[in-house]
């Protein structure tokens, strides 16, 4: 059958279309160079959960932003990874002074951003400014309130205002910081990134304005949103040889069993997430990693509401609940019971259970604030933003509630947003919230719940004498004094007044390969990739493949 | 020339079904509960102000619909309330050709296997290779895109190392093969059951018999008059399909960790990032209008029968 012309134009058009749309042909299976010269490379490979919002210091939220950030820049001072004490960063050393109010810091010599243009004081001064400006809208800039002068020029944002922030530069090197009031945490918060320096060029304003700088030991190389981000060794970065990896690859994945099966499949050294599921049986891998963390899972409790306002209603909620149960037999992945909301491991600070299981004496309380007939006090709900384990937590706590007090409590699962617009206007009951210790001070977890503090306490609770207690403590420069306060504040809001509900404090799940050496579990989720290296008997022989190669081209 | 005109002409028609859709999407968004600029630790009030007035979210609902039409007709969608510093053409250029090349090469896979499998099934009805295809049809339109990539994954790219576990890998081959296959399966066992239905009915058509009487060969009566009629429930078929699934589809997408605008439309969804999902579904309304009245030009090309009017 001869092929009419009309045919063949078909075709050909048919095949362009193919053509453009089929992927270039696969590569020969010879590894090139490149390929090559990348296997000689130290390439760390790391599995986020979500892809990053940001790393413009103002803005950066989340662990995984944080691990990032990390990564790419440096401020001040910079914690230890093991010890979780601060070290030297970009300044080499500081004074405090004896009533723990002035700062001064020493920087380092010859300091460089990632293009190797000179980092200095000012450029600190700049991003401490920025940050604080209203106008910019920083995440964590209510940090910076404990520097004198801070909180007016937050509100005002006028030049008159910053002229008065505690905020010198006293010579080429050296800055001082003086605070409102003693802040024995204030060097810890200085490894925040709201505390990092900034220039406008590591401001990303608009598409084709260049990838930001750094002044950490990594710089970005490339970073397409959702696929895959790339951090190169910044030679400019002070410390840069003791680096030891030459590359970082950050993969954005959100599904948990997706990030598994990379790992597994040797296509990433590290995962920040397993699906629930498998957590008990990878439990025993040697690449399992797992610790306690600073971070308390708890129950909010509105105190405005009609049933809930009598504390002796929260108290008995608080005290029927098993926490021990929830901790090892419905959630089974290591979580602590908490008894206490500031989460235990501040040195010198009791973790002395406030509440416990007792449920004798919570019907009895039940009784005495006229519910001894269980019919009058209408179904509880309880709501939580849709993930998993909240889920769980719903129904075991309802589950407990009812046998163990008569009171019904239903779960109710939110999309994130509805949940927060809901604790927001107080249109709850009780809600599921959670809470990390930014700095190793109770003040982070019990400053939410002043009564000035509308923007996070969404409780309603408010007590004087709890407020009195907050204020004190905070600028009580001698720890005794400062932690017994804080102590008693703590026992108001979760013994006597019990606004919330602490249920348990959670545990990092990490797996990382047996060859990277050099990283940390802590309570602070603070991993520093700086000190990371790998010890893998493939990439010695990369290298030498490479030198190899490298030699016989210069014969050719 | 007539093409063109009919064409324009059904455009240009189109548009007050377009505004309806953008119209519903936007107020549903914005009646939806929360707000952008929720978080759990709500903003200062002078902040949330001054940032409602950055975004425009003070102006009264009509202006702020009318300034989203103003710049959507430029292809301004504005800045993600996600990711800042980003704009949503930004994000939509970076995944769009991602979700619009596994999308492509999926459908292409479908509508090739599909008419293969409907023909192979056409050939003998009722026969032990239809009775078998069949049940191999019902069984893929069956198996959700959720149960299917998992088991890829653990078969080819754990099992049997053959391909990665997932990421996009600059779109190489090797990257696309798993997504590409999960997506097409339905997609092949759709167009399979359409083609055999199809061929079964047009086989049996009186000219059909005619020309094989005036001694027309097999291959061309095949190609020519028999896949020519019976492509035609095909056509009407792959607008909407391939319009959506060039939008990408999430549990893909999240399976194989690939950065198309599945992923990015719930994220943003669930965010209420207003200015991304108005900007993904616009694009989607604006494709599923554009494939839908190209399908009906396509009709009209194959089968002189049908009328443009």
């Amino acid at each position: 059958m001869p092929i009419s012309s009309r045919d063949l134009w078909f075709s050909l058009r048919l095949l362009s279309l193919v053509m453009l749309i089929l992927p270039p042909p696969l590569r020969a299976q010879h590894a090139s160079p490149k390929a090559l010269h990348q296997a000689a490379l130290s390439v760390f490979r790391l599995g986020n959960t979500r892809e990053i919002d940001s790393i413009d210091p103002p803005f950066v939220d989340g662990g995984d932003a944080n691990l990032v950030s990390r990564t790419l820049n440096e401020g001040l001072l910079v914690l230890d990874p093991a010890t979780l004490r601060p070290q030297p960063g970009l300044a080499e050393s500081w004074t405090v002074s004896s009533d723990g109010r002035r700062y001064a810091f020493t920087l380092r010599e010859n300091l460089r951003w990632s293009d190797g243009s000179p980092l200095t004081i000012q450029d600190f001064i700049d991003a401490f400014k920025r940050n604080m400006h209203p106008e910019t809208g920083a995440y964590y800039a209510a940090y910076m309130d404990v520097i004198e002068g801070a909180e007016a020029f937050r509100a005002s944002g006028t030049a008159a205002d910053w002229s008065k922030v505690a905020i010198r530069q006293l010579s080429l090197r050296e800055l001082e910081i003086r605070l409102k009031e003693p802040a024995p945490y204030f060097l810890e918060l200085l490894a925040q990134a709201i505390f990092l320096p900034q220039t406008v060029r590591t401001q990303k304003k608009a598409p084709g304005q260049g990838l930001p700088l750094s002044s950490g030991p990594f710089r970005l190389r490339s970073w397409a949103l959702k696929d895959k981000m790339i951090l190169e060794k910044n030679p400019y970065y002070h410390s840069a040889t003791s680096v030891y990896l030459d590359e970082v690859q950050v993969f954005p994945i959100e599904d948990p069993k997706t990030a598994w099966n990379m790992y597994r499949a040797g296509e990433l050294d590290w995962i920040r997430s397993l699906p629930a599921s498998l957590i008990p049986k990878l439990r025993k891998m040697p690449d399992f990693h797992s610790s306690p963390i600073l971070n308390t899972i708890y129950l909010r409790v509105n105190t405005k509401d009609l049933h809930l306002k009598d504390p002796r209603v929260r108290r008995a909620i608080s005290m029927a609940i098993d926490r021990e149960l929830l901790a090892e037999k419905v959630l089974r992945e290591g979580q602590k019971a908490a008894y206490t909301f500031v989460a235990p491991g501040i040195e010198g600070y009791s973790a002395e259970p406030i509440i416990s299981l007792d449920i004798p004496a919570a019907r009895r309380l039940l009784d005495e604030a006229g519910y001894a007939d269980r019919k009058k006090l209408p179904e509880l709900a309880m709501i939580y933003p849709s993930n998993p384990m909240s889920e769980r937590i719903g129904l075991a706590l309802s589950a407990m509630l009812v046998r163990n007090l008569g009171v019904r409590m239903a779960p109710r699962n939110l999309e994130r947003g509805v949940f927060y617009d809901r604790l927001n206007d107080l249109r709850y009951q009780i809600a599921r919230s959670d809470w990390t210790l930014e700095y190793s001070d109770p003040r982070s977890s019990l400053e939410k719940f002043t009564s000035a503090n509308v923007m996070n306490n969404l409780t309603g609770f408010a007590d004087p004498t709890y407020d009195q207690l907050i204020a004190t403590s905070s600028v009580e420069w001698d720890q005794e004094k400062r932690w017994k306060g804080f102590r008693r504040a703590e026992e108001i809001l979760v013994g006597e007044q019990a606004a919330l509900i602490p249920l348990f404090t959670n545990v990092s799940i990490n797996l990382w390969k047996p060859y990277v050496k050099g990283m940390y579990d802590n309570p602070r989720l603070y991993y520093s990739i700086r000190h990371v290296r790998l010890e893998r008997s493939t990439q010695a022989s990369g290298a030498e493949k490479h030198r190899r190669s490298v030699q016989q081209e210069a014969k050719l | 020339m007539s093409f063109l005109i009919y064409g324009l002409k059904r455009l240009v028609a189109t548009a007050p079904i377009l505004l309806l859709v953008l119209v519903i999407n936007f107020v549903l968004l914005r009646l939806a509960p929360g707000s952008p600029l929720d978080r759990e630790a709500e903003l200062p009030h002078a902040l949330k102000v001054k940032l409602e007035a950055q975004y425009g979210l003070d102006q009264p609902l009509p202006v702020q619909f009318w300034i989203f039409l103003k710049n959507a007709a430029q292809g301004e969608f504005g800045q993600s309330y996600t990711y800042k510093n980003r704009s949503v053409r930004e994000i939509i250029a970076e995944a769009f050709p991602v979700s619009a090349r596994i999308g492509l090469l999926a459908m292409g896979l479908a509508v090739v296997l599909g008419c293969l499998v409907g023909a192979l099934c056409a050939r003998r009805p009722g026969g032990p290779l239809d009775q078998f295809l069949r049940v191999a049809m019902l069984t893929g339109k069956s198996v959700p895109p959720m149960v299917l990539a998992p088991l890829f994954v653990a078969i080819f790219a754990i099992t049997l190392d053959l391909l990665p576990v997932a990421g996009w890998h600059g779109g190489a081959t090797k990257a696309l093969i798993g997504p590409i296959c999960c997506l097409a399966l339905y997609d092949v066992a759709a167009i399979g059951r359409l083609m055999r239905g199809s061929f079964l009915e047009v086989q049996g058509q009186k000219y059909i018999t005619a020309l094989r009487a005036k001694g027309v060969g097999e291959k061309r009566l095949q190609v020519r008059h028999i896949l020519r009629e019976a492509s035609l429930p095909l056509v009407s078929y792959l607008g909407p399909a391939l319009s959506s699934i060039l939008i990408g589809t999430v549990i893909v997408e999240q399976v194989f960790n690939i950065p198309g605008l599945g992923r990015y439309l719930v994220n943003a969804a669930v965010n209420r990032d207003y200015t991304l999902t108005m900007g993904i579904t616009t694009l989607a309304a604006v494709l599923l209008l554009v494939l839908n009245v190209f399908s009906d030009l396509v009709l009209a090309w194959i089968d002189p029968r049908i009328r443009l009017t």
